[in-house]
């Protein structure tokens, strides 16, 4: 059915406007009609045998209308296209509806709610992990603090027994080891003397013995002491062994705590690496679902509408406390009345093309009804 | 290598019977030396006490020593005969003095390589905890 401008009609998009001598400033912006919340207390009567709206005709039409529905309306409609017409401004009231409830889903970022929640888990559980791996990490480090300590401990505690045992135990046999000359034989001196025999010669000898014999315990004394020396300081040696090898062990187990410490802070590295590489998946996710919906409701009430809503409106609202349209939401911009006569001229714009009033298709309408 | 304290036990304990065995082998040994030669210096003694009265009756008999009678020769003889035995007194004495240091010696020797042995044990005891610590270190740190 085509519509043709005029009459106070003018084509926005694929809809008519019916604007009676409204000013540019007063015109309705929006291409989504909506219906007022209380449509009695703006003059909207509407009822169960009324489709027009209210519009009551102000008389009676002057040709009754045929029992099988023919011509003698003045307006030329007849009852089927009448039906049709009725049929058509329902389906369109019903598609205003769905494009007003979309563009309020869309604009009120209402569609926002599902995916925000997402994001919230996301983030939620992000915090969970990342708690969790602070978690690890700061028992990793408890376990290698207390493991350092419990090995080193068990470590001098070794080292400990050993310097004790060395101690106590100086390995230096040698040094009680004391070469004695034996005593000098007898030189009968007594006996020889009862015979008037001097015993010089016989001391002399003694004592040349008694010489040899001092020498002989002098060299193995100095034996003695050469191997008392070697201990001792084979004793020293192993003493200054025991303790290098524990200050290597000790070395040796901060250097492995410094490795193990930094095992752990790599690990935790990747580990927040790898869980922030998941949730930005995540969150790219959810947000491409988001985008691919946001586009999808665009174009549904492109469609709907024949203009593009601003885009915009993601996540919350405004924060104005609801006065002030939210990003991305249509500016509306008309009074309710306005909203109305626009309602009403697009249900009479049909009427209008084919050359009758509004008022003359409602008259008929409403003498075929009786009234 | 684990850390196993029956095993250092049974080395320790190996190591002193060994050494308790052979030390008393060898001061039994020691012992029955020094009696023998203490018998020996008993026979020298009894020995020489008896060739001593046969030593002035040798010169007596060729009248070289009586009554008023003092020859250079007996004299000579008797301290010959003192000084002999002095020298075997002091030989057999000194070889039993050296006999006794090796003795010492070897005691001493020994000693040295027990506790030698006592004491490699316990280095590579505590070489051995300190490595336990560290292969404990590692699986508490997670490194194993």
């Amino acid at each position: 059915m085509a519509h043709v401008p005029g009459h106070n009609v003018e084509q926005s998009g694929n809809v008519f406007v019916w604007n009676p001598g409204a000013t540019q400033t007063t015109r309705v912006t929006s291409q989504v009609p909506s219906i007022p919340t209380s449509p009695e207390a703006e003059n909207f009567v509407r009822t169960s045998d009324n489709f027009f709206y209210g519009l009551q005709p102000s008389k009676t039409p002057t040709t009754a209308p045929t029992s099988t529905g023919g011509s003698g309306y003045g307006g030329g409609m007849t009852a089927d296209e009448a039906l049709a017409l009725a049929k058509f401004n329902y389906e369109k009231e019903q598609e205003a509806r769905k494009a007003s409830g979309l563009s309020d889903y869309y604009t009120g970022g209402s569609y926002n709610t599902g995916f925000d929640a997402l994001l919230k888990m996301i983030a939620d559980q992000s915090k969970v992990s990342e708690g969790a791996i602070g978690g690890a990490y700061d028992r990793a480090l408890q376990n290698i603090g207390q493991g350092y300590d419990v090995a080193k401990g068990l470590g001098d505690e070794g080292y400990r027994a050993l310097n004790t045992y060395l101690a106590a135990n100086q390995n230096n046999p040698y040094a009680g080891i004391t070469a004695q000359v034996g005593s000098a034989p007898d030189a009968l001196t007594d006996y020889l003397s009862a015979y008037g025999v001097s015993d010089q010669p016989v001391q002399g000898q003694i004592q040349a013995d008694q010489l040899q014999a001092q020498q002989g315990a002098a060299n193995f004394q100095n034996l003695a002491n050469t191997l008392s020396a070697l201990a001792q300081q084979g004793a020293g040696s192993r003493a200054a062994e025991s303790q290098m090898a524990q200050l290597l062990f000790n070395t040796g187990l901060g250097q492995e705590r410094a490795g193990y410490t930094s095992q752990a802070e790599n690990a935790q590295a990747q580990a927040l690496a790898a869980l922030q590489q998941a949730v930005y998946q995540s969150r790219f996710g959810v947000e491409e679902k988001r985008n691919a919906l946001a586009q999808e409701l665009a174009q549904t009430i492109s469609q709907l509408t024949g203009a593009a809503p601003t885009k915009g409106g993601v996540g919350s609202g405004s924060g104005d406390g609801g006065n002030a349209p939210l990003l991305g939401q249509l500016v509306q911009t008309a009074t309710p009345q306005e909203i109305l006569a626009n309602q009403l001229a697009n249900l009479v714009a049909p009427a209008q093309a084919q050359g009758g009033t509004a008022q003359q298709l409602l008259d008929e309408l409403n003498a075929r009804r009786g009234r | 290598m684990a850390y196993n304290p029956a095993d250092y036990e049974a080395r320790r304990r190996g190591y002193t019977q060994q050494y308790g065995a052979t030390s008393a082998m060898n001061a039994y040994a020691n012992f029955l030396s020094q009696q023998r030669g203490t018998r020996e210096r008993q026979g020298m003694t009894e020995e020489y006490n008896k060739a001593q009265p046969r030593v002035v009756s040798g010169y007596s008999r060729r009248g070289m020593v009586g009554p008023n009678v003092r020859s250079g020769l007996f004299a000579r003889g008797l301290q010959d005969f003192a000084k002999q035995r002095a020298r075997s007194f002091s030989e057999f004495d000194q070889g039993q003095q050296e006999q006794q240091r090796m003795y010492d010696l070897t005691e001493a020797q020994r000693l040295e390589a027990f506790r030698n042995q006592l004491a490699d044990m316990e280095s590579e005891k505590a070489q051995t905890i300190a490595d336990a610590a560290r292969q404990l270190y590692a699986r508490r740190a997670g490194a194993i």
